[in-house]
């Protein structure tokens, strides 16, 4: 039931997005912080 | 913006405008059979005439223009500003016209992810929301004027 209120293709690909997104923000943050 | 308060806003960011875009994107592509309302049936009636007049295509095309400014920072308070009526629309659907135990999630979600991304611009919109009186500021006037008070301009009309 939960399963069925939750999940929606458009919110998998969103999410995916999101994924992707804050990956790459972390990684820049990172890359930021090693530099001297 | 720094650490959790950047990443919680960039989440809805992305979740948002991840959102917009890929259903945005559907309607046109139709990678997945588009989700419509069909009870009840003035519910299937509203989205049945939004069809016929085309304009589902003009609310999908802002969904993906909004979606693109999201993902990619361009102009995201004006493209926030435009989303807020659909969103609105949406909500309302889901709560008080078709409400299923998925619409009653998702409509409210809408509305609230999209204030949240508005209130991060909160400084923008400060002297539109604050500004009860606002003198007139044309577009047709020479750039760089100032803003002319509303009452030498009531003097010429009178002239």
């Amino acid at each position: 039931m939960l399963w069925k209120i939750l999940y929606s293709p458009y919110d998998v690909g969103a999410l995916i997005i999101m994924i992707v997104g804050l990956t790459a923000h972390a990684l820049k943050d990172l890359a930021r912080r090693r530099r001297p | 913006m720094r650490g959790v308060e950047k990443y919680l806003w960039l989440a809805v960011r992305y979740f948002f405008g991840g959102h917009a875009l890929v259903s945005g994107l559907n309607h046109y592509l139709t990678v997945v059979p588009d989700v419509m309302p069909r009870e009840p049936a003035i519910a299937a009636r509203f989205i049945q005439v939004l069809l016929d007049t085309h304009l589902y295509d003009l609310v999908k095309g802002v969904e993906i223009l909004t979606g693109i400014s999201l993902l990619t920072g361009y102009c995201m308070p004006l493209a926030l500003l435009l989303e807020m009526p659909l969103t609105v629309v949406i909500c309302y659907l889901s709560l008080f016209i078709a409400p299923t135990p998925r619409s009653l999630y998702t409509g409210p979600r809408e509305v609230l992810f999209n204030l949240f991304l508005l209130s991060a611009y909160w400084g923008y919109f400060k002297p539109l929301v604050w500004n009860w009186r606002p003198a007139v500021w044309p577009l047709w006037r020479p750039q760089g004027s100032a803003p002319v008070r509303q009452e030498p301009l009531r003097q010429e009309a009178r002239q």
